[in-house]
């Protein structure tokens, strides 16, 4: 019968890997610190084992491992992103509220799934190109961040939401 | 890069499909209601050129980045041609309230 260790071993590697000589992301024992060694050998040995992943499969680095961090952010861009976050959010409301009104106008049901679809994406919208600036902006200076967040203002204004107020009251 | 522009060229076309559509079914339709002098035409034709364009703008501007934001531009530009054409049709809906 299997021991409990060799259990989590078998979680944590696939079948065959041993013959493949692909290394396994788990620790070795002395890793885990309170057991055996020190600390700092269970960081190292860690560590270790990563950098053996990282380059273990066909000599090239994993990505995600080498990317550097994004730097973190200034108190200006915190203070930008938050606004801009709230107000896209209720432009994202305004854009559910207003185009959900509008109907595909047909039966084909084809038709109705791509209306659907350009609906859903329309009401999303403003979450998207807020998401979109913050991920790729917040590298750059903060002038190019307002700039694509104001742009983003003025090309997504909630005109069905608007013009469905209008014709509300009238 | 080139399989993520094909698959965004098919799901840029679906409003591309719908802005031909009503350019071409949109005036005969005020035609029959009489109001064919009030055709969006303008809109109409914003309407078809806009997807092609934002697809183009979206492409450069994903050029020489990570996949992940090359995915997020192209989605995002896709979302904001789909929210100009709801514009462009509250608009419409807005200059001829007769058809609101």
């Amino acid at each position: 019968m299997a021991k409990p260790d060799d259990d989590d071993s078998d979680a944590l590697t696939w079948a065959g890997d041993e013959e493949r000589g692909v290394a396994s992301t788990r620790p070795s024992r002395g890793a885990r610190g309170t057991r055996g060694g020190s600390a700092g050998d269970a960081a190292a040995l860690g560590a270790d084992s990563a950098r053996t992943v990282a380059h273990a499969t066909d000599g090239r680095a994993i990505e995600s491992l080498d990317r550097p961090a994004a730097p973190p952010l200034t108190a200006g861009q915190r203070i930008l992103f938050a606004a801009g976050a709230v107000l896209y959010l209720a432009l994202t409301v305004t854009w559910v509220l207003g185009a959900r009104h509008y109907g595909a106008g047909t039966t084909d049901v084809l038709e109705q799934l791509d209306w659907q679809f350009a609906q859903f994406l329309a009401m999303v919208s403003p979450v998207l190109w807020f998401v979109a600036v913050f991920a790729i902006t917040r590298v750059e200076r903060i002038g190019v961040s307002v700039a694509w967040l104001v742009l983003g203002l003025v090309v997504l204004a909630p005109l069905p939401f608007l013009f469905g107020l209008v014709l509300t009251a009238q | 890069m080139i399989v993520l522009a094909i698959v965004f060229a098919v799901l840029f076309a679906l409003p591309e499909l719908t802005a031909v559509s009503n350019l071409v079914e949109l005036p005969q339709y005020y035609d029959l209601l009489g109001i064919g002098a009030s055709t969006p035409w303008p809109l109409l034709v914003l309407g078809v050129a806009l997807p092609p364009v934002l697809y183009v703008v979206a492409l450069l501007l994903a050029r020489r980045r990570r996949t992940g934001s090359r995915m997020l531009i192209l989605v995002a530009a896709l979302a904001v041609t789909n929210a100009l054409s709801f514009s462009a049709i509250a608009l419409a809906g807005a200059l001829q309230p007769a058809l609101g």
